[in-house]
């Protein structure tokens, strides 16, 4: 079975899947207080619930991002420890962009040829946003744009270049008054869960990595420090200057 | 509030079981292994030299490095120690004082193998890993702990195992803060309380007179310290500073030395205790560790100096805490948060005026 873990966004779950995807036990909380607090105690009782022992699980997955950058390290850091510390599942990675879009993909709202567009809060009144389209060779998808950071401002125009598309996420949720009519909002896709990972693994959806090497989180932008060193803040000299 | 309280529901733990434990609270990322009061491995990770770009720790760089480094740190303590994961006893983890980002990455991979290997699990106070430190050199309580680094800076009467209360504290800048914002004026590469160390051990205390008066009350000031020097600077031409760039360290070392040595004495005296102890990083400065060593002898004090190692963050110092605290059984502590404060690291001045700034185990 697959043990999947997603903190990309305010939304916090844990599931438990069947090699092919399936749901065995799932719990999702779109809201809550921190990750910290809710992620292992979801993943116990994902674990209670099935009734399910360590020996059961072959693969431990996570939701990469981006996302808010603390929600991804909180589950990163905790797939890689219940890893290591296990020493025999495999670790596996997962693009949170990519889950969404898969899940996009079987909704009811989706239609084919259209694109799917997975939309992920990055506060500051931006979104994360890529772009997929269903593989109709495989079954799977396709990454068609990768991840790229879009203003709140300029999102109704990037995504009307597109034409029709089916759009889900937290993304599409905040922003939901500056979408184009162009783009459909999938009712059922308000967030990215567990489940979605889970099943990204099975499917194996493109950017699915394994190892503790590759999965790390993908924060989509550089920290604020590194934006410092470009300007060169006077409060945080970014080289030693003589005294004033 | 800040972790479980003495006399919380505890989880026996063999005394001599080998804990795993875990310290992200700043930007050195490390794990240790420790069995009663012996520090088998700790390996510290730094990241100094990823810092030294920015001038100054950037939490959120930090962060993403400790979620890189933990787990291979951890796997490192381990194998230095010749310990597996059946032969851990329990998990200890700082759970704050620090950078909250920073903590919670450690806290989350500390949760995640205390729950897998079905584990109780220590949280730890930063500032009582500080004090513990000085266990290893086979210390007894009562004793005073100046507690100083670039994140804190404070007296604690330690009167039982990790339990302390607050005599003195910080109204604005820590210790460690003026040291670095002292090097970043005087044009010092980082980490600038080392290069400042370094520089004024060549140099003369005598060269500049820096206010002293602070010394009326029982707490510590340094950002008036700061600000002398900034003027003292201004006020001469670069050649001169050039010059005597080594004199002018030498000499605000020597203010702040001063400061911390004068206000350990005295708590010591107030407090009626014949031992003091001293933690954190600042407790690696060179010109510290003499001063204090000579105050110490001349009033017949017994003085621990716990090795440099001990002294900056380290997961050791956690380990030889965590001995002393409460663990909490398989698997209740699921949810524990992180936190970045507490009453004994908020500055003075925040103080509310009715609270008793104590904090015990
Ligand atoms: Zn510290």
């Amino acid at each position: 079975m697959i043990l999947a873990l997603e903190t990309a966004t305010t939304a916090c779950s844990a599931a438990l899947c069947a090699a092919d995807g399936s749901v065995v036990a799932e719990t999702v909380a779109l809201e809550g207080p921190a990750h910290t607090q809710r992620l292992l105690p979801g993943v116990h009782e994902v674990l209670e619930r099935a009734a399910a022992s360590w020996s059961d699980i072959g693969t431990i997955a996570v939701g990469l991002g981006p996302g808010a950058f603390t929600g991804l390290r909180i589950g990163v850091a905790t797939a890689r420890a219940l890893a290591q510390a296990d020493g025999r599942v495999r670790l596996a990675g997962v693009p949170t962009p990519a889950a969404l879009a898969l899940a996009l993909a079987r909704a009811p709202e989706a239609v084919a040829h259209r694109p799917l567009v997975p939309l992920i809060d990055g506060k500051r009144r931006e979104v994360f946003a890529a772009v997929y389209a269903v593989d109709e060779a495989g079954g799977g998808i396709r990454v068609v744009e990768h991840v790229t950071v879009v203003p709140a401002g300029e999102l109704a125009a990037w995504l009307a270049r597109l034409g029709d598309i089916l759009v889900g996420g937290d993304g599409a949720v905040l922003y939901r008054d500056l979408l184009p009519p162009t783009a459909r909002v999938a009712d059922g896709v308000p967030a990215p869960t567990a489940a979605m990972v889970g099943r990204a693994v099975a499917r194996e959806a493109p950017g699915l990595v394994f190892g503790a090497d590759a999965v790390l989180p993908l924060y989509g932008r550089a920290p604020d420090a590194a934006r410092w060193t470009g300007g060169g803040s006077a409060a945080h000299p970014a080289s030693p200057g003589g005294a004033r | 509030m800040t972790g479980p309280m003495a006399g919380a529901p505890g989880v026996a733990i063999p005394p001599d079981g080998p804990l795993l434990c875990v310290e992200t609270s700043c930007d050195d990322t490390s794990a240790a292994i420790v069995r009663s009061r012996e520090v088998l491995s700790s390996i510290v990770s730094s990241q100094d030299e990823l810092h030294a770009q920015f001038g100054g720790v950037v939490p959120e760089v930090a962060s993403r490095r400790h979620t890189e480094l933990v787990n291979d740190v951890v796997a490192e303590a381990m194998s230095a120690a010749g310990v597996g994961w059946r032969d851990l006893a329990a998990v200890a983890t700082t759970q704050g004082p620090g950078l909250i980002g920073a903590l919670l990455v450690g806290l989350a991979a500390a949760k995640a193998i205390a729950y897998r290997r079905r584990l109780p699990l220590i949280p730890v106070n930063h500032i009582q890993g500080h004090i513990a430190a000085n266990y290893s050199l086979g210390l007894e309580a009562p004793f005073v702990c100046l507690v100083a680094s670039g994140g804190h800076t404070l007296l604690a009467v330690v009167e039982e195992g990790v339990a302390y209360r607050v005599a003195a504290r910080t109204m604005d800048d820590a210790a460690g803060e003026a040291f670095d914002k002292g090097a970043r004026l005087l044009g010092l590469g980082y980490p600038g309380g080392k290069e400042l160390d370094l520089l004024a051990a060549t140099g003369d205390a005598r060269y500049v007179s820096f206010p002293r008066a602070v010394l009326r009350g029982r707490d510590f000031s340094f950002s008036g310290l700061k600000t002398a020097l900034l003027y003292d600077l201004r006020g001469r031409d670069e050649a001169e500073v050039e010059a005597h760039r080594a004199d002018i360290a030498a000499s605000y070392q020597a203010a702040i030395v001063h400061q911390l040595v004068e206000k350990t004495a005295a708590c010591a005296a107030r407090e009626g205790l014949r031992r003091v102890a001293i933690a954190g990083g600042v407790a690696a400065n060179s010109g510290l560790r003499q001063a204090l060593t000579e105050r110490c002898e001349a009033e017949g004090l017994q003085l621990a100096l716990p090795p440099l190692s001990l002294c900056t963050d380290n997961a050791g110092m956690i380990g030889l805490a965590a001995g002393f605290l409460p663990a909490l059984p398989w698997p209740t502590y699921l949810d524990l948060d992180a936190f970045a404060s507490d009453s004994a690291t908020r500055p003075a001045k925040r103080r509310p005026p009715a609270a008793r700034p104590a904090h015990s185990a």
